[in-house]
């Protein structure tokens, strides 16, 4: 491995990884997005390694998200997936809203990745569009789509669990 | 100017993000070891070889439509691995299986979505429609030959001292009934109490029951998961493994099932299957209506199952079983190379159909009963309890249902 690949990602994998629970909803993913994203890029680290490599990173993992292998990742509409309970532990301590965390896992990526664009990386709407190649237009609608359906969804679904950690 | 949801939003990304799980020192070595290995995959020769195991593995139709091969316009900046196995010219599941299709419009007539979730006798669809704030969706029974369309409950108002009712969990057809269950809510905004009660319904839609009230504090007032046969129902609390109860006649409390360690049900059948949190299922299997236990000593690296069927994924590739301890071997799709280990498959309830993924353009939908590979050439959408979106159109969504096939 290349010296400064090396450097490279043990610098900025915690960060990479957090950024891939975000666009992911989920650490396991999320480690599994960076990681993907980092291999690929290993292999043109020569070329990239001179301009902005994590802004290389994070474009290559956003497509990725929303390319067709991410969204074969468990994401089935029913029942609950048995690591929600940890994951929704982890977004309470952390001061998260669990219900709109859950709201947000559940988005199809093609919109979940412009929502976290746009809040979490506090891309504009421009910068959006030429990372996902994709037109102005088609941004705002999804976003506005996908902030209604979260404004629909948005109904704390884990009391239970708010209690206990309360 | 921000909203609240705006802020919110921000708030909840910082703490999923907060949430994650920091990578151990061995990873970068891990990333640099896979880099190496893909590259020499890339220039390998062995994957002609590969493929022609698989294409002699499975039955292979000639109708000229590749899976495998179209542009792919995620990567257009980035090209991805060349993909290990090239199973081309093959036909789709819609020209295959037709028998297994249900064309169904993207907006049922009562201006929902549907999401097919069972077949009734009578040949109508139990569909799920969904959820929206501050309305209550219940199941409904769609018949693709009138179009027409049969509400199982309609919206009523709330209990006495509740402010609201939302359906909070997809509907379900378990032991040859339908089941949903409908939320009351009260307070807010930052915490709710809820209520939920259990209803189920014949498959015709009549004999509406309601089978249980959950009060707040009762530990199942968060819907769960109804699963099990015509005489041995159980629900499982919302992502809670390591509680179960059977439900054993209407109204009456739910008692609790003894367990050890956490377990999830496969499916809606009994079968469940051992879990260590918080991500790896293990070998071991549980009927709970009938107590029996299988477990498998074979490094399994994953699984998928389902009430009747269920897929690992081992050193030799995907294998297809049934339960039980002599559950016989039904199919096996050869190990397709040095990207398999990221594939992805998941078994498509009802126990014939398996979705496999071996990369970005690499999708199929294989059947176990008689070990065929059709193309999905188009992304699946996903779907839950009894069917799979094969293609969604602008009218007309296609979703594959194996309970459609006698």
């Amino acid at each position: 491995m290349d010296d400064g690949f090396e450097a490279f990602v043990r610098a900025r994998l915690p960060a990479l990884v957090r950024y891939g629970t975000v666009l992911a909803g989920n650490p396991h993913d999320g480690a599994d997005l960076a990681q993907e994203a980092l291999v690929r890029v290993n292999g043109r680290w020569a070329r990239i390694s001179g301009g902005d490599p994590e802004a290389y990173v994070r474009r290559t993992m956003a497509r990725l998200h929303v390319s067709f292998w991410r969204r074969v990742r468990r994401e089935r509409l029913s029942g609950t997936p048995p690591e929600t309970g940890y994951l929704d532990d982890g977004i309470a301590r952390a001061d998260g809203d669990v219900g709109l965390a859950r709201a947000l896992r559940a988005l199809p990526p093609k919109y979940r990745v412009v929502l976290v664009l746009r809040y979490y990386e506090d891309r504009s709407d421009p910068e959006i569009a030429e990372l996902l190649g994709i037109s102005r237009a088609t941004v705002r609608t999804r976003a506005a789509r996908a902030l209604e359906r979260l404004r629909a969804a948005d109904v704390p679904h884990d009391i239970a669990l708010a209690g206990r950690l309360a | 100017m921000s909203t609240e949801l705006d802020v919110r939003l921000r708030r909840t990304m910082d703490a999923i993000a907060a949430s994650a799980e920091l990578p151990d020192p061995e990873a970068v070595h891990r990333i640099g070891a896979l880099g190496r290995r893909r590259r020499r995959a890339r220039t390998g020769g062995a994957l002609a070889l590969v493929a022609a195991a698989v294409a002699a593995a499975v039955a292979i139709s000639t109708s000229g439509l590749g899976g495998g091969n179209g542009p792919d316009e995620e990567s257009a900046e980035l090209p991805a691995v060349p993909p290990p196995v090239v199973v081309q010219d093959l036909r789709t599941a819609q020209e295959l299986w037709p028998e297994a299709v249900l064309r169904l419009p993207a907006t049922i007539p009562v201006n929902r979505e549907g999401t097919p979730v069972g077949r009734a006798p009578d040949g109508r669809y139990v569909l799920h429609t969904g959820i929206k704030a501050g309305e209550s969706l219940y199941p409904v029974l769609y018949d693709p030959r009138t179009r027409r369309v049969q509400e199982v409950m309609r919206a009523e108002a709330p209990p006495e001292g509740w402010d609201r009712v939302v359906v909070q969990q997809a509907a379900a057809v378990v032991g040859g009934r339908i089941w949903w269950q409908r939320t009351a809510l009260r307070g807010g905004p930052e915490v709710f109490e809820r209520r939920t009660e259990l209803w189920s319904a014949a498959m015709d839609g009549g004999q509406r029951t309601l089978w249980a009230v959950f009060a707040p504090g009762s530990g199942l007032e968060t819907p769960g998961q109804v699963f099990g046969t015509a005489d041995r129902l159980y629900i499982q609390p919302m992502g809670d493994g390591d509680r179960l109860y059977r439900l054993t006649a209407p109204m009456a409390p739910p008692e609790p099932v003894p367990t050890t360690g956490s377990w999830w049900p496969t499916g809606d059948g009994a079968w469940m299957q051992g879990y260590e949190p918080p991500y790896r299922f293990r070998n071991t299997f549980w009927n709970v209506a009938t107590g029996e236990t299988v477990s498998s000593t074979r490094d399994v690296k994953e699984w998928n199952c389902d009430r009747e069927l269920c897929v690992r994924y081992e050193a030799r590739g995907l294998v297809a079983t049934g339960f039980g301890a002599d559950a016989p071997e039904l199919a096996h799709l050869p190990n397709a190379g040095p990207r398999a280990p990221s594939a992805q498959f998941e078994v498509v309830p009802g126990g014939r159909f398996v979705y496999v993924n071996w990369g970005e353009r690499q999708q199929y939908v294989w059947d176990v009963r008689t070990n065929t590979l059709a193309s999905m050439p188009e992304f699946p959408h996903r779907g839950f309890r009894g069917s799979y979106m094969l293609r969604a159109g602008r009218g007309e969504n296609l979703w594959l249902i194996t309970a459609q096939i006698p």
